[in-house]
């Protein structure tokens, strides 16, 4: 079991409610807390100070909106709308009228008819890293998604998933993905305009995103057409 | 650390179900339990029953006649019920019988499970804190904490790697906590 210098050498707190320890570590650590006062406390003032960030952090936001009452004239609010910000104001919520107007008669109901109507996706399910050789996908240009399939290992449970897809060493875009049924591939939906020609990573973590909560990593070619 | 506080006498006022005895593993326990059951459930009313499940199972085995060969394993024993509890909320199991009613109910002296981590007095401290913070690290907290972002992306964002994170966290830790002792000293000072 870890002991307290153990603890507090690798940072063991810390690292517990970052998510950074594997299973077997955090028990071991916990084990440790459960019999070291100084090891719970740390824990609890790292924890107290996690719950008050988020608190305090909203509290910003919430200030700025803040504005301090001020008496009201009619002839105040007419003068008001003269003053340059005003008019510019005006002259925005003018722009957007029209910009809503637009959306509401042209571009909405061509979305909508685009919804109720079945599309056909190009779809690949990608296998895992130690497989073989990286799998190519070939995508026109002009496609706007791509749906990638891979599978969980059986002994894998989560209810969600966090699923990463890295571009030389950059994550492009994530997404969180609930657990698929059993025997079922997690399947997501990449936008193509965000991708370029090359080598890429789908990462699949579980719920934490944490390196030792990696669960599998699939690489593949990507090439525009 | 704490093992040689629980010797043979005291597994057996356990067993004698000694108010004294409960009361005072209840309460010595309270915080490594909650901590333990907050990783890992995220509800506060699933954090509350399990918490008072924990207990109630612990005090439950000793009431039983049951005992421990070795007494300074009962912090152990007390983490293995309450991780497993923790599993099955998780699972969505059925709970444990409720005790019974001509069994007195030990009386739980800390503070409620979900209850007061937030205080003004610690939001007070957190702001002075964060205000001292460099920007960089004041939103690296914030996205990390309250966002809940992906730790890795908004380190990658920073620039900076999870060890950063982890030293951010702990310095700012120590200070929080040093803080908050000089504020409750100040306090205590000035009432006197």
């Amino acid at each position: 079991m870890m002991d307290h210098s153990q603890a507090i050498e690798s940072q063991a707190a810390e690292r517990y409610l970052l998510g950074e320890l594997t299973a077997v570590e955090a028990e071991d650590f916990e084990r440790h807390y459960f019999e070291c006062q100084q090891c719970v406390a740390a824990v609890e003032s790292a924890t107290q100070f996690i719950a008050n960030v988020k608190v305090v952090s909203k509290e910003p936001l919430l200030a700025e909106g803040r504005e301090p009452p001020q008496r009201i004239s009619w002839w105040n609010v007419a003068a008001a709308w003269w003053r340059p910000a005003a008019a510019l104001s005006l002259a925005a919520a003018v722009v957007f009228g029209a910009v809503a107007l637009y959306q509401g008669l042209i571009v909405i109901p061509g979305m909508r008819q685009g919804m109720e109507t079945a599309l056909a996706l190009p779809a690949f399910q990608l296998t895992g890293a130690a497989r073989g050789e990286e799998p190519l996908i070939r995508v026109r240009t002009g496609t706007l998604w791509v749906a990638l399939s891979q599978d969980i290992p059986p002994d894998v449970h989560y209810p969600q998933y966090l699923c990463v897809l890295i571009s030389a060493g950059q994550p492009v875009f994530h997404v969180l993905a609930p657990a698929p049924a059993a025997g079922q591939p997690i399947t997501i939906l990449v936008p193509v305009p965000k991708l370029r020609s090359g080598e890429y990573q789908l990462v699949i973590y579980g719920p934490n995103g944490s390196e030792g909560d990696k669960i599998t990593t699939y690489p593949f070619r990507f090439q525009l057409q | 650390m704490g093992g040689h506080l629980f010797d043979k006498d005291y597994l057996h006022a356990l067993a004698a179900r000694s108010e004294d005895a409960e009361n005072y593993l209840v309460t010595y326990f309270s915080r490594p339990v909650q901590l333990t059951l907050r990783a890992r459930l995220r509800s506060p009313e699933l954090i509350q029953d399990a918490y008072q499940e924990t207990f109630l199972r612990v005090l439950s085995y000793f009431r039983s006649g049951k005992t421990l060969d070795n007494p300074a394993s009962l912090p152990g024993f007390v983490h293995t019920v309450c991780h497993n509890i923790a599993l099955e909320f998780l699972r969505g199991h059925t709970r444990h019988d409720q005790m019974p009613e001509h069994i007195l109910e030990p009386v739980d002296r800390a503070p409620n499970p979900e209850g007061q981590m937030v205080t003004e007095e610690r939001k007070q401290v957190v702001r002075q804190l964060l205000k001292e913070l460099p920007e960089k690290d004041r939103e690296l907290l914030r996205r990390v904490f309250l966002e809940e972002e992906d730790k890795d992306l908004v380190c990658a964002e920073y620039h900076v790697d999870r060890g950063y994170l982890r030293v951010l966290l702990h310095r700012a830790r120590l200070r929080f906590k040093t803080k908050l002792l000089r504020a409750n000293w100040n306090t205590a000072k000035s009432g006197s």
